[in-house]
């Protein structure tokens, strides 16, 4: 990645668009995020948990205003659209284990799939974006690996008492969810359009602001896999589930 | 539940081409699911952290005390073999002997390129797990090699003039 846009008043009417078009799906991500964990509240019995995740609803809220705020700063306007096809079926997902009372699958498709794929991505972005952009998306990035750990530790738990029965479920998960995140980020997309690119897919354009779609899945998928290196998972599983994910 | 020994050693290596890398690739894709090509597998495989790829048990002779141990692949790739070592590439064996650590092996052999990291003399990363390259055992064979040799023409080793060839070279 190369030729960072360091500075907002010399960006191209290209870089800006490119820009708007990663807003949209920042944005987007942290109100799916914010739905999500709202979504946990009923599943946990006792107030200290509700607290928690409704805690970390409003966080969400937070960062998708900020990213709201960054895009006008910089003159654009985000698409947010909670039905585009690759979030909507992220979404869906996400409620039938939440309508499920299933804690786990929640807090790994919230806490180790989207997460990864959020903290990659915002990092990247914040590495050649111009300082007042770079700034919003690395403290976003950080608050996003910062809530992770109390999840981890409370899946490296569930691992030792069944470790097949949550390699197993994270397997499941992982085909659905995580392969619905790489096709984001694949050469092909399975749908039309995402829903929340201005024009043409942002894909073919992330090379003007010194991005590019490969690396962005690269990093995604390495933030991924180390986490679940984090919780225990047997190294030979998590590697037969990404050689599956769609090129 | 599946239960599996704790490995008593490690082995690190890495794959010598790309047609190694996507043989290994193709054998853990479903068959369902399309080939990927070498392009694709350059865009995915050097993103992927050093890994336990398997599990081997072995035993010293036939009937003999079996031992455990796990197969971690650096995914350092033949692109990065070809270039003068980079830190991603240590960085690669640091997170291969991290995840060594983490099966609870107690020692680490680091096989082809990957052995760079303790002949570059770098610094070894904290922890108590032992590292060997296998240069000290190829070595100790050599010299047992010698003095047998010496044995069987009933030469008295003390009174020989050895000549080492290679003697500069890591092994010897």
């Amino acid at each position: 990645m190369a030729d960072a846009c360091t500075d907002s008043w010399q960006m191209s009417a290209l870089q800006r668009g490119v820009f708007a078009d990663i807003l949209s799906q920042a944005i987007t991500g942290e109100l799916i995020g914010m739905a999500n964990y709202a979504a946990m509240v009923r599943l946990y019995r006792d107030p200290e948990n509700q607290q928690d995740v409704l805690t970390r609803a409003t966080t969400e809220l937070g960062h998708s205003e900020r990213f709201s705020q960054a895009a006008r700063e910089l003159g654009v306007n985000p698409i947010v659209n909670l039905e585009a096809p690759y979030w909507l079926r992220i979404r869906t997902s996400f409620l039938r284990h939440a309508d499920a009372n299933d804690v786990i699958a929640c807090l790994v498709i919230q806490e180790v799939m989207l997460e990864s794929f959020a903290f990659s991505m915002y990092h990247a972005v914040a590495d050649v974006a111009d300082d007042r952009l770079a700034t919003v998306f690395r403290s976003v990035g950080d608050e996003e690996e910062g809530h992770g750990d109390h999840a981890i530790e409370e899946l490296r738990i569930a691992l030792a008492a069944d470790r097949d029965g949550l390699e197993r479920k994270i397997e499941t998960l992982h085909d659905d969810v995580m392969t619905t995140l790489a096709e984001m980020l694949a050469a092909k997309d399975s749908v039309e359009h995402c829903g929340l690119c201005h024009g043409e897919c942002v894909k073919g354009s992330l090379q003007h602001v010194g991005l590019d779609r490969a690396s962005l899945r690269g990093l995604a998928l390495n933030r991924y896999l180390r986490t679940l290196d984090r919780i225990g998972v047997r190294g030979e599983r998590s590697l037969a589930w990404v050689a599956r994910l769609p090129a | 539940m599946t239960t599996f020994p704790a490995p008593v050693f490690a082995a690190l290596g890495h794959q010598e081409s790309w047609s190694q890398i996507a043989a290994i690739v193709h054998a853990l894709r479903a068959p369902t699911h399309p080939p990927l090509t070498e392009a694709e597998l350059r865009e995915i495989v050097p993103w992927i952290p050093p890994r336990t790829v398997s599990r081997l048990t072995v035993a010293a002779a036939p009937g003999g005390r079996p031992v455990h141990g796990i197969y971690i692949d650096t995914f350092i790739t033949p692109d990065e073999l070809a270039r003068r070592p980079t830190r991603r590439v240590l960085d690669k064996v640091r997170d291969g002997i991290k995840a060594a650590e983490r099966e609870g092996a107690r020692v680490a052999t680091l096989g082809g390129f990957t052995s760079i990291l303790l002949e570059a003399m770098v610094r070894e990363p904290e922890g108590g797990m032992a590292l060997t390259t296998g240069n000290s055992l190829t070595a100790a064979l050599i010299v047992r090699g010698v003095e047998r040799a010496a044995h069987l023409l009933g030469r008295n080793l003390e009174a020989e003039t050895l000549l080492i060839i290679g003697a500069t070279g890591d092994v010897g």
